[in-house]
């Protein structure tokens, strides 16, 4: 456990959970790089948030797009814009908080990689034969400081909760901050409103976090239960997977793990993480 | 793990029974704090790999057999028996990279145990003599050199970094001890007997011997911990 908090990512926001988790009634602690913030809600609605360790440090709470967020770092960061998730008609789904025993950035990486819908999702997110990630573009984009992959595809048995057949689905990741990935998921129920599916992670420390999985969507057939359900069940494939890393932490050195072609956006966003400098959550190269 | 002064990293030990390291399946084998992933080819042939895929870090034991290759759970990269990549289903079409090589230790199969080494052992691993019967073994919750210690202190006389042997252990039926060092509190002891010609008194003597270990075994751990139960081969 780091004494301060890494710099890299101290100014960023960090999901605790979403904005109905949080009443008047009781107060929420979550422990973020490995101290405990406490966040209560007042009477008049408002949050109020305080590092018990450092209760003279201020502690900056937002609520946005469903979402709880904390900053630790004295200068927060611009919260992400998303203006879809205020569209007439997008519902929004708390699918819960699940927790992961793995370093934060192991489940970010996850997230991103389409090479194992084969062998993690077989029969829902893709199946073998057609075990090819096609090329597609990733960009860090520096004025925003998010990383984008675009014009990715994968042909998926049973893509979403509404699916009945087999899809060439296209996928759009947006990473807001190491922590915060954003999927926009073709194939939905409306062609010009992809799902939005989130998986922001809450860094607990440097081998334990949290996942904090939420979805915005148009569907008017499945219930929030059953959507849930189907997105529990990959993500459910997806932990013992994310538990059985060798090492938690992500190494950044080139040689420790091998990438491969088919690697792009991992290798973007290991590349990301070293030009911040982060170094919790990273395995250090001996 | 620091390297215990008896038992040098260079050196064979047993790994676990040859009869539980079954074709089909990836088995977890640990040496000095070190995870093995143990497997056969269709021929039989054992192999002794770090529990490790190199793409990201991924246990090798959730893996799958498929032929003569393991299969890593995650993205389904295949690996050969020396250890290197030979297919990435993400570019069916690509060679793999050089780099996408599994570890791979020093193994070998005798007396009907799998024996690994996670570094240059000199020779051979060592030949217990026909008539030697594995009769069980156990973890015990204590270091390696303890583990050695109390075999010391209960007659069984060191022959090799990992083997000891006590003259009348059932009656006048000799015992070999062979120890395992899993981690700096844990070892694995593995008993044999030489073996009774006649069958029935074979059973009788394997039974004694087994009672006879427990004992000892539940003696060499700390009064506190249990002893976790080995399993009994005859």
């Amino acid at each position: 456990m780091l004494d301060t908090i890494d710099p890299a990512v101290a100014n960023e926001w960090i999901a605790v959970g979403t904005v109905r988790r949080l009443g008047a009634d009781a107060p929420l602690k979550p422990r973020i790089f490995g101290r405990e913030v406490c966040l209560t809600r007042a009477a008049d609605g408002s949050v109020r948030a305080a590092a018990p360790a450092a209760p003279d440090a201020p502690v900056h709470v937002a609520e946005h797009c469903g979402y709880l967020w904390i900053c630790l770092g004295a200068a927060p960061r611009p919260l992400f814009a998303l203006p879809e998730f205020d569209e007439p008609g997008r519902r929004f789904i708390d699918m819960g908080a699940i927790g992961l025993h793995t370093g934060p950035l192991r489940v970010v990486e996850n997230f991103l990689d389409m090479a194992h819908f084969p062998y993690v999702h077989t029969h829902y997110l893709g199946a073998e034969p057609i075990t090819e990630v096609r090329e597609h573009t990733v960009e860090l984009r520096e004025d925003v400081g998010e990383l984008w992959a675009h014009g990715c595809k994968f042909v998926q048995p049973r893509a979403t909760a509404a699916s009945t057949e087999a899809s060439d689905v296209d996928y759009t990741y947006r990473v807001v901050n190491p922590y915060s990935p954003i999927l926009y998921k073709a194939g939905g129920e409306q062609a010009d409103h992809q799902d939005i599916i989130f998986l922001f992670v809450q860094p607990v420390d440097e081998e334990e976090c949290i996942a904090h999985y939420g979805i915005a969507l148009y569907d008017s057939v499945n219930s929030d239960a059953q959507i849930t359900a189907f997105q529990h069940h990959i993500l459910g494939q997806d932990k013992p997977i994310l538990e059985n890393h060798l090492f938690k932490r992500i190494p950044l050195d080139a040689k420790t793990e091998v990438p491969a072609r088919a690697d792009a956006t991992s290798t973007a966003y290991r590349r990301w993480l070293r030009g911040i400098g982060l170094r919790h959550g990273v395995l250090a190269a001996s | 793990m620091n390297t215990l002064d008896s038992f040098p990293v260079d050196a064979w030990y047993p790994v676990d029974a040859s009869r539980h390291v079954s074709a089909g399946a990836v088995t977890l084998g640990l040496l000095f704090g070190q995870e093995l992933a143990l497997w056969r080819t269709t021929a039989g042939q054992v192999q002794a790999w770090s529990n490790r895929c190199p793409h990201r870090s991924v246990r090798l034991t959730l893996g799958l057999i498929v032929d003569d290759h393991l299969v890593c759970r995650y993205h389904g990269w295949r690996y050969a028996s020396n250890g290197q990549c030979v297919a990435i289903p993400a570019h069916p079409g690509l060679s793999p990279p050089k780099a996408a090589c599994v570890r791979t230790y020093g193994v070998a199969e005798g007396s009907g145990l799998v024996w690994a080494s996670i570094g240059a052992p000199q020779g051979e691993a060592p030949r217990l003599t026909p008539q030697a019967t594995l009769c069980r073994h156990y973890v015990l919750p204590i270091s390696p050199d303890a583990a050695a210690g109390h075999a010391a202190a209960d007659g069984f006389e060191r022959r090799d970094v990992q083997r000891f042997e006590r003259a009348g252990f059932i009656g006048d039926t000799a015992a070999s001890l062979l120890l395992q060092p899993i981690g700096s509190e844990r070892t694995g002891a593995y008993l044999f007997i030489e073996q009774a010609p006649a069958l029935a008194e074979g059973a009788a003597q394997r039974q004694q011997a087994n009672l006879a270990f427990k004992a000892l075994a539940a003696r060499w751990t700390r009064a506190a911990q249990s002893v976790h139960e080995g399993v009994q081969h005859a």
